[in-house]
């Protein structure tokens, strides 16, 4: 037979402040850890969102990432010529060259950072279709115009639409605002693609982005662009690029995680203390509810129960005194890249699902002790207790 | 003096809650202590920089591009500036990736010590590295991650630059400037690159403190207006724009500090008034036999105190003893510098302790001394 669930609850009433002062405790761990693991999946997530299922990234051999890359103008003509590639209704080939650079800039915050500048033609609008202009115009063709990602702008000085910067020996304008859903490009400012090789004084691209006719053609494109000697580049799915690019990502969670199991191993000591305080202090009643016939098993469970009892509660104000941090944005270095990320933190289901199952252990654990120790006691020897 | 033995035995009398409160908060005490060590560590490069003339030349767009190396013969002219050293940011990988960025950067070895003295390397073992063109010069943490010794060959890959060398360990500096150094010959990646006579950026030492803002000018108006226009910076705000590169560091050890320092405080808080409750009846007899308010104050935030230092010992101790092992410090990959101060900044805060108990333990405290002899007397258990 199972002991009510409003005996827990109403004992829980009566040691009111002993009651709330764990839940409390138990609430702030749980929001660290929720917050923690909201800015990881918020920088991944800006990454691996980020890439189409038909789009290939095209990178000299070993290269790292975009801006750690270089290729000729001759193999990207050869490049260009592959069947794979989709063309449009003009004939068009839908394969953007780039060249990337990182340039240093002020935050608004204080401090500077790497942001990418990336040099494109007016096909790359084609290639990353993901990527509009919400603001402003588009690029005139080697006009010193620019474009700012909405995420650099808005964490950035002076990277307002009208604004002047000055890069390599001249004044270029920002002419409109990027955005991709919160991708990676957000991250980015964009120019015209002989603007910024004749101003860099170089002679080859970076990168090439290509959108395939299909995404299974990849492994077939890959092949080739390995295999031709004129060739010699690295093809990847683009999503692969940017998840590969999420590392960063990784070691945040990791930390995160470590930071919040720590934090829970001292939730579970509190939690244990908690409950061996309310168990010592009725033990005449658990005497008598093991004379009313009550088991063993059911005492433990009971007890058990009042620990979740303290713990969920915890758990769901956590959440919720996380909330607020979804959506802040904030940046990181993306080591690959060398180059700054702007993020918002994202606090995702499976993050909920995470922080409840992660309160309910501290319950179950700083419970079961406890619970085990109150159910053990000999019933004559309980009810003598005063 | 004489009721240490009485806050000790109260303390200790419910030795299972005793334990288990000073455990639940000696682990946030530990983390407590590595956020601190973090903070430490960034605290020690940003100090080092303050009392050193170190200022560094790199191109006005950004450190990812190239100065020509005449930059560095230029300024090494300029009154007031006494040693000049360029740097080749290599970027080279060992093995992978993720864990393998070694931060390589290719140095004139004849100028190398005289700008980056700090550490300590044996003369005979620099002269080695000196006289061998792929020779390479390594901080002892990097060695002890990597397993590296004197006279390995090591193999990296490089990324900023698109060649892979192969390079001998010749010397192993110990405290360099950063545990992951890793410090080649300039001319050795010029040659491999096919002589580009390229830098990334140029480090001089000024001769005096007063001197440094004329240096900073004068390097600055030598290359105004050419396709190469540098900015000059001392070390400290390098440093310091590189940290916040990484983000707002401070601003989420601060958040998570005081958040855990709320945790500390209810967990304390909780544990103390539980006890307090208790025994209700026994600070009415002691106050019925002529203790002051003041007196029961006193004891129970004596109690709180011990119980917040003896957390604080705990959780420090376990954090200096983690945090002096090199090859734990080192899993962190790119942020082992975070963990580089030495072990006893884990103890910086240790005095925090005794007061977050006592912060803790006031409000039960309190209303314990203003319990009234009648009422407590009366309550039964």
């Amino acid at each position: 037979m199972n002991i009510p669930l409003k005996y827990n609850l109403r004992s829980l009433m009566v040691r009111k402040v002993t009651t709330t002062m764990t839940i409390l405790g138990i609430a702030l761990v749980v929001s660290t850890f929720v917050a923690l693991m909201a800015m990881a999946q918020g920088l991944s997530r800006t990454l691996v969102s980020t890439g189409l299922a038909e789009n290939v990234v095209v990178l000299c051999k070993g290269a790292v990432a975009d801006a750690a890359s270089s290729l000729t103008f001759a193999q990207f003509l050869a490049l260009r010529d592959q069947p794979q590639i989709r063309s449009d209704e003009q004939n068009q080939v839908l394969a953007s060259p780039e060249a990337v650079f990182q340039i240093l800039r002020k935050k608004k915050a204080g401090g500077e950072s790497n942001i990418i500048l990336r040099g494109v033609r007016p096909v790359a609008f084609q290639v990353h279709s993901e990527v509009r202009i919400s603001s402003g115009s588009s690029l005139a063709v080697r006009s010193g115009q620019l474009l700012v990602g909405k995420g650099v702008a808005a964490r950035y000085a002076g990277l307002e639409v009208g604004s002047k910067l000055r890069l390599f020996s001249r004044e270029w304008t920002i002419v409109g605002v990027l955005e991709c859903g919160g991708g990676y490009f957000e991250s980015e400012i964009w120019c015209d693609l002989d603007d910024l090789l004749s101003d860099s004084r170089r002679s080859y691209y970076s990168v090439v982005f290509a959108k395939l006719r299909s995404p299974d053609l990849v492994n077939e494109f890959r092949q080739k662009v390995d295999a031709d000697p004129r060739i010699n580049l690295e093809a990847r799915r683009e999503i692969d690029y940017f998840e590969e690019q999420s590392e960063s990502a990784r070691e945040l969670r990791i930390i995160g995680l470590s930071v919040a199991f720590l934090m829970a191993i001292g939730a579970v000591f509190a939690a244990m203390n908690t409950m061996y305080a309310a168990i010592s202090s009725r033990t005449k009643e658990i005497g008598t509810l093991r004379a009313l016939g009550f088991s063993r098993s059911s005492v433990t469970i009971s007890f058990v129960i009042e620990s979740m009892l303290l713990a969920l509660p915890g758990g769901v104000l956590g959440c919720i005194l996380a909330t607020p941090v979804h959506g802040m944005t904030t940046g990181t270095m993306n080591m690959r890249a060398f180059a700054d990320v702007t993020f918002a933190f994202t606090i995702s289901w499976p993050i909920i699902f995470g922080a409840m199952a992660f309160s309910a252990l501290i319950g179950l654990f700083g419970g079961f002790l406890p619970a085990r120790m109150g159910a053990s006691i000999p019933i004559v020897q309980a009810l003598r207790e005063v | 003096m004489k009721f240490v033995p009485l806050v000790f035995r109260n303390v200790m009398r419910n030795r299972r809650r005793a334990w288990l409160t000073i455990l639940s908060l000696a682990v946030p005490f530990f983390l407590l202590m590595t956020l601190q060590t973090a903070l430490e560590s960034m605290d020690i490069w940003r100090r080092r920089a303050d009392d050193n003339l170190r200022v560094v030349a790199f191109h006005k767009m950004g450190l990812v591009f190239d100065l020509p190396e005449s930059h560095s013969r230029k300024v090494a002219r300029i009154p007031g500036v006494v040693h000049v050293c360029s740097f080749t940011w290599y970027g080279g990988v060992y093995r992978s990736f993720k864990d393998g960025l070694v931060s390589s950067m290719a140095v004139d070895p004849d100028t190398f010590r005289k700008v980056w003295p700090d550490g300590s390397v044996p003369e005979d073992r620099y002269e080695e590295f000196r006289k061998d063109r792929a020779g390479v010069a390594i901080d002892q943490r990097i060695a002890t991650k990597y397993g590296w010794k004197i006279g390995d060959k090591v193999t990296l890959k490089g990324t900023v630059r698109p060649v892979d060398l192969e390079f001998n360990v010749r010397a192993i500096i110990r405290d360099s400037v950063d545990p992951n150094g890793f410090y080649i010959h300039r001319a050795y990646l010029e040659e491999a690159l096919g002589r580009p006579g390229i830098i990334s950026d140029v480090w001089m030492t000024v001769d005096r403190r007063e001197n440094v803002p004329k240096v900073v000018r004068t390097v600055e108006e030598m290359f105004a207006n050419s396709p190469f226009e540098v900015k000059v910076d001392l070390e400290k705000n390098f440093i310091n724009s590189m940290m916040s590169m990484w983000g707002n560091i401070q601003g989420l050890v601060g958040t998570i500090g005081a958040i855990v320092v709320a945790i500390i405080m209810l967990v304390a808080a909780n544990s103390i008034s539980m006890s307090v409750r208790e025994r209700t009846s026994e600070v009415a007899v002691m106050k019925a036999i002529g203790f002051s308010s003041t007196f029961v104050l006193a004891l129970i935030l004596a109690e709180s105190a011990f119980l917040g230092l003896a957390a604080g010992l705990i959780g420090c101790s376990i954090g200096y003893a983690l945090f002096s092992i090199p090859q734990v410090t080192t899993i962190f990959g790119i942020w082992a510098a975070l963990f580089s101060a030495p072990g006893k900044a884990a103890f910086t805060w240790l005095w925090i302790a005794p007061l977050i108990g006592m912060a803790a333990g006031f409000v039960p405290a309190f209303s314990a001394s203003r319990l009234k002899v009648v009422d407590a007397l009366r309550q039964v258990a």
